[in-house]
């Protein structure tokens, strides 16, 4: 008499394989939020995670509403489906953060751009768009255009937005970049032999770390950042 | 960056025995299959779902196995004579005991002795992670390995560390950037 019947949202979720459950889409969706909430620099966007859950998210709701007033199932239900709904919201802000934060770094480089997912890229370009009317209107178009035109010799090339004739943004200088260098604790999710710490303080030592299955660790985020990517350690 | 809240949302996940008073078949939840719901019966569910079904009297609570006094204090014990950290019972065992004791504190025999000890055992491994802090800070290396220390202890140095690792680190990396340019102008 439940109407809350669930198979088919049980196995609405999977693509390809047949074992995977949203328990298991849910675990990994837990994973990308901590490891973005962590992380210095935007990460791939896991588009397949979320939409996955949201399909589930919006299936529940649906079958909510069909069904009568029962308080008690609703009210558990519901509340997982906050609980999911928080984590997904707090994934997405977390990227637009960064993405306000590092929008020209984002745009200007054929590689970062691929970690946005659609919508976050015409919003990347919005955005960057603007910001720098913004700047124009507000300030840089009552600026003396001979301090531009110094600039202007010194920089060769116009990979810079023309922002008409008294300003004009030097790229490399306005571009603010994620800093690699930033400290992070991790967890190794498999054994990761002979990751190389370059130390390039002092005595430029080179470190080769072992990381162990289960361990955790502190170091910098830039000897690990391509084992992130791969998914060999998660940042905790 | 990380708060409390967060890391209890965290600790949520984890899963509590229950003995509920009421009647239910399974539920189909999207994190995985609860119930079915038996008065008297145990049954497994998700912490977040057992504190909100304690809240509304529906159930009480089973205190996990490690939650108990003898126990505990045997932990106590192995983590002060060690030098390093020991594993915990459960990777959010803080949170969880103050979960429980916020809502089911009349569930857990002997309530109060368990705070104590558990507070305890949590003021010996922060000081313990203090230390261990202050010699990585004067050892200059350039990683740490931080085996069993859980996401709480962590956060409680966690801005300061990070913050002032990263600032030491640009201190450095300048530092011999204009060493070395002024040695090859020199030479």
């Amino acid at each position: 008499m439940a109407a809350l019947d669930d198979e088919d949202i049980i196995d609405g979720s999977d693509e390809e394989q047949e074992d995977i459950t949203p328990a298991d889409i849910l675990h990994k969706l837990k994973q990308s939020w901590i490891d973005e909430t962590r992380c210095p620099e935007l990460l791939e966007y896991d588009g397949d995670v979320v939409d996955c859950m949201l399909d589930q998210i919006h299936q529940m709701e649906a079958n909510l509403r069909r069904v009568s007033k029962t308080d008690f199932k609703i009210s558990i239900h519901k509340m997982e489906v906050d609980r999911i709904r928080y984590m997904i919201a707090s994934y997405l802000r977390c990227r637009l953060q960064k993405i306000e934060l590092y929008h020209r770094y984002l745009l200007s480089n054929e590689e970062q751009r691929r970690r946005l997912s659609p919508a976050e890229l015409k919003f990347a370009t919005e955005f960057q768009a603007s910001h720098e009317a913004h700047f124009r209107e507000v300030a840089l178009r009552h600026m003396p255009s001979s301090g531009a035109a110094a600039h202007s010799q010194a920089e060769s090339e116009s990979e810079v937005p023309l922002s008409g004739e008294g300003s004009r943004l030097q790229a490399a200088e306005a571009t603010v970049a994620p800093s690699l260098d930033t400290h992070v604790y991790l967890r190794a999710a498999t054994d990761c032999p002979g990751v190389l710490i370059t130390d390039e303080a002092g005595d430029s030592r080179t470190e080769e770390v072992d990381l162990v299955s289960g361990s955790q660790y502190l170091l910098r985020y830039e000897p690990v950042h391509k084992l992130l990517h791969k998914g060999d350690v998660h940042l905790i | 960056m990380i708060s409390p809240e967060e890391m209890e949302f965290l600790a949520e996940f984890g899963v509590l025995t229950i003995i509920p008073n009421f009647q239910q078949e399974q539920l189909y939840l999207i994190g995985g299959d609860v119930g079915p719901f038996r008065p008297a019966l145990p049954v497994e569910v998700p912490v977040w779902l057992a504190v909100n079904l304690r809240q509304r009297s529906k159930c009480r609570i089973v205190p996990p196995d490690w939650m108990e006094v003898d126990r505990l204090q045997e932990k106590k014990e192995e983590e002060k004579n060690s030098a390093h950290f020991t594993p915990m019972p459960c990777e959010h065992y803080m949170e969880l005991t103050q979960l429980i004791m916020d809502v089911a504190a009349g569930d857990v025999p002997r309530a109060d002795q368990i705070r104590t000890i558990i507070k305890d055992i949590w003021d010996i491994r922060v000081a313990k992670l203090r230390s261990s802090v202050d010699a990585f800070l004067k050892s200059n290396s350039s990683y740490a390995k931080l085996d069993h220390l859980t996401l709480l202890e962590l956060n409680t140095v966690r801005p300061f560390l990070n913050h002032s690792l990263d600032q030491l680190y640009r201190l450095k990396k300048d530092t011999y950037r204009s060493l070395t340019m002024d040695a090859s102008r020199t030479s």
